[in-house]
């Protein structure tokens, strides 16, 4: 069913949207979660809260890509159970790691710490994700937003996990460069 | 909170972005296909380093016209060369890795189409080639099917499915590979493309298969310095046995044409950015050629061949054939120095040239368990050979010393003598009698080994410390032979590894090269010619540095 068809149904609040959202990007959802929360029940708790919470927020947004909005809405509930887990100890995850290597890209001076906010940071990062070569920027987002790990993203994109490395490697160097660039001039 | 601060940043990503992440794409081409044509490699590589302001004058454009007399397929293609910093990227013209197969052949009648949703308008796009042997895991019959031919070479799958390889088009029909073929709407280099495996052979020829494509991709680690430069063509149906030997600005290495039954050894000048073929030998029927480059001494290359020949017209003694050869750089010319009575190891490199000696060793006795072998010295300077050590392999310099394993009622031991003389001998350490083919090589301070121990079935490399007894450092189930046992650069190189030297720390990668004292590291790529409009496959050499 066309993605416009299934917010059709959310707006009649009909729960065939629920359904028809579940079969066409379940797997996709669940896989966000896992890759944060590791397989198990976390994660597919997180995945049903992602429905409920897409059905309580359509109406009134719109979205135009559901898939995008309810990855979002995964990708935020994970991090929050993560952070839940985190502080009361219950194991860890590969997102700390994947954040420690990509904030090996921020510049490393005191100044430019306390100037950057996130928001700035955030704009320079979506302006250099517009720069980068359509396959670098997939590889980027698909690693350091949808924590897939490299074995996964090389699978998927039918290419060698050394490829995958190297591209995450080069648009790494290639985004502390503009960090540093702009961390001085702002 | 750096950590912190990225993260929160990463929550705010545009929706395009992560709506382009979340597509499923059926391969990598198939992901760039919504992007503007490829740009040419001529531009992209000029775009690249007007980027980086990377200095153009170190970058070099060479059109080469073939890489060796009788290569076939040769495009008019490009090597570019560049160096920046510690990092030397050299880019040799490719070669699918090929090895030919016994096989037998059950050619069908090309294959009519049998998927055919509507029928594909003149000139649309293959978006993807699916094999559904693979993504659905549909049987097949086991048995050569040909699948399609060219003025050139007949192609075939190693089962009765191309039917079952599906060609996706841009206006959303379909149809099986070989109508595709057949109709001109796809070619073979679109199989390569979409990384579809495939036999070939040359027309009307019997026996020799070659293929399929071989992916040796691993990537290089990241701790150093090394870059790709888009840059090269390829040549289809070579099998390059990546990079072997260097000596001043030259490297040497070996194009095998299996189709023509031509070896060539050739030289790539990388200030001039010329290459160069030095010597080529025919050998018909050659089923499988090993060239093991040992180094270069006054401008002559040795190496050892080893010659695996079974056809029917060939004797017993023709079947196989193993000897070490003296190339004459300058000239061109070969000859045989050594010729080995019985199948030398072709597993482990085990020859070394100290001064103006060539130590390698032979077998001398198949029939002891574990086989019985010596140690041969071979004068480059006079041309003398002879038993420089009996009951010894392995042989390897350190310091002032030889190095070399002897075995002796039933255990096997480490030794060390005076390099020239043989002289002094001094036993260093025992080994376990379950240990086999061992390998030696220094690294300036610690004495390296690996062996095989046949009780456990794997792999132990480690050093001798500082009391003589051997301080494992990796052990593995056995995976193949580790081919590579060297050191250079900080780093021991094994076939599938590397370690470094000092902090022991193990890198997996496969494809690095050692040598003399500098690291090398080779990664097929697949790339886009423009003007071909054929995706070909290179390898890209890296110079390895810290």
């Amino acid at each position: 069913m066309e993605d416009r068809n299934i917010i059709d149904l959310f707006f009649r609040r009909d729960r065939k949207a629920i359904t028809e959202m579940s079969e066409k990007y379940g797997k996709r959802l669940m896989r966000i979660a896992s890759n944060i929360l590791g397989d198990g029940r976390d994660a597919e708790e997180c995945v049903n809260d992602t429905y409920l919470n897409t059905w309580n927020s359509i109406p009134p947004n719109d979205p135009e890509n559901l898939l995008c909005y309810s990855a979002k809405i995964v990708r935020n509930l994970a991090i929050n159970i993560l952070k839940k887990n985190s502080a009361q100890k219950r194991g860890g995850s590969n997102v700390e790691e994947t954040y420690d290597e990509l904030s090996e890209c921020l510049p490393d001076f005191n100044m430019v710490e306390d100037r950057l906010d996130e928001k700035e940071l955030s704009k320079l990062i979506n302006v250099f994700l517009g720069g980068l070569p359509k396959k670098s920027r997939i590889i980027f987002v698909r690693k350091y937003w949808r924590m897939d790990s490299i074995k996964t993203i090389a699978a998927d994109l039918r290419i060698s996990e050394g490829n995958v490395k190297n591209t995450l490697f080069r648009t790494r160097q290639k985004l502390k460069e503009l960090l540093s660039e702009e961390g001085i001039s702002i | 909170m750096r950590n912190e601060k990225i993260f929160n940043a990463m929550e705010h990503l545009e929706d395009k972005y992560i709506a382009e992440a979340m597509e499923e794409y059926s391969s990598a081409k198939d992901m760039e296909s919504e992007e503007k044509d490829p740009v040419d490699p001529y531009t992209e590589a000029v775009l690249f380093y007007a980027e980086d302001n990377v200095s153009f004058k170190k970058g070099r454009f060479l059109k080469w016209a073939g890489l060796a007399a009788g290569v076939c397929a040769v495009t008019a293609g490009v090597v570019i060369m560049g160096k920046s910093g510690l990092f030397e990227v050299v880019n040799i013209p490719f070669v699918t890795s090929s090895e030919t197969t016994e096989v037998t052949v059950a050619s069908s009648e090309i294959t009519e189409a049998s998927v055919k949703a509507t029928e594909p308008e003149d000139n649309t796009v293959i978006v993807s080639i699916i094999d559904r042997t693979k993504t659905e895991g549909i049987g097949y019959d086991d048995a050569f099917e040909k699948f399609f031919e060219d003025e050139k070479y007949e192609y075939y799958f190693s089962g009765i499915y191309s039917q079952h390889i599906i060609v996706h088009y841009e206006d959303g029909s379909q149809e099986d590979i070989a109508t595709a073929l057949n109709a001109g709407r796809a070619t073979i280099a679109d199989l390569d493309r979409f990384e579809v495996s495939y036999y070939y052979k040359i027309l009307g020829a019997e026996g020799v298969f070659l293929g399929p494509v071989s992916k040796t991709e691993t990537g290089f680690p990241e701790s150093f310095n090394a870059e790709i430069i888009n840059t090269g063509y390829g040549v289809k149906q070579n099998l390059l046995n990546g990079l072997t030997v260097v000596q001043g600005n030259k490297i040497y290495y070996v194009v095998n044409d299996w189709i023509e039954n031509e070896f060539s050894i050739c030289s790539y000048d990388i200030e001039k950015h010329e290459i160069e073929t030095v010597s080529t030998e025919y050998y018909d029927n050659a089923e499988k050629i090993n060239y093991d480059f040992i180094g270069i001494y006054s401008d002559s290359l040795y190496y050892r061949l080893s010659l695996y020949d079974h056809s029917s017209t060939s004797t017993a003694d023709e079947k196989e054939f193993y000897c070490i050869k003296k190339l004459n750089l300058s000239t061109g010319e070969s000859e045989n120095i050594y010729s080995y009575t019985r199948e030398p190891s072709v597993y482990i490199d085990k020859a070394v040239i100290i001064d103006n000696y060539l130590l390698f060793e032979d077998i001398a006795d198949y029939n002891t368990t574990p086989i019985y072998c010596n140690i041969v010295r071979y004068d480059m300077e006079s041309g003398n050979t002879i038993i420089f050590k009996e009951n010894a392999s392995a042989p390897a310099s350190h310091k002032d010393k030889l190095i070399f394993c002897r075995r002796q009622d039933g255990n096997l031991a480490i030794y060390s003598c005076d390099l020239k003389s043989g002289e002094n001998e001094e036993k260093l350490c025992d080994l376990s009698s379950n240990y086999v083919y061992p390998s030696i090589c220094s690294d300036g301070e610690k004495i390296w080994v690996s062996v095989l121990d046949t009780l456990n079935d794997t792999f132990t490399v480690g050093y001798l410390d500082e009391n003589n007894n051997l301080n494992p450092v990796k052990s593995s189930i056995k995976d193949g032979f580790p081919y590579e046992f060297k050191y250079a650069n900080g780093y021991i190189v094994l076939h599938d590894m590397m370690i470094d030297a000092k902090s022991e720390e193990i890198t997996a990668i496969e494809n690095v090269r050692a040598v003399g004292n500098e690291l090398y590291y080779g990664e097929y790529q697949t790339k886009y010619n423009q003007r071909t409009k054929e995706y070909q496959k290179e390898l890209i050499l890296y110079h390895l540095s810290k």
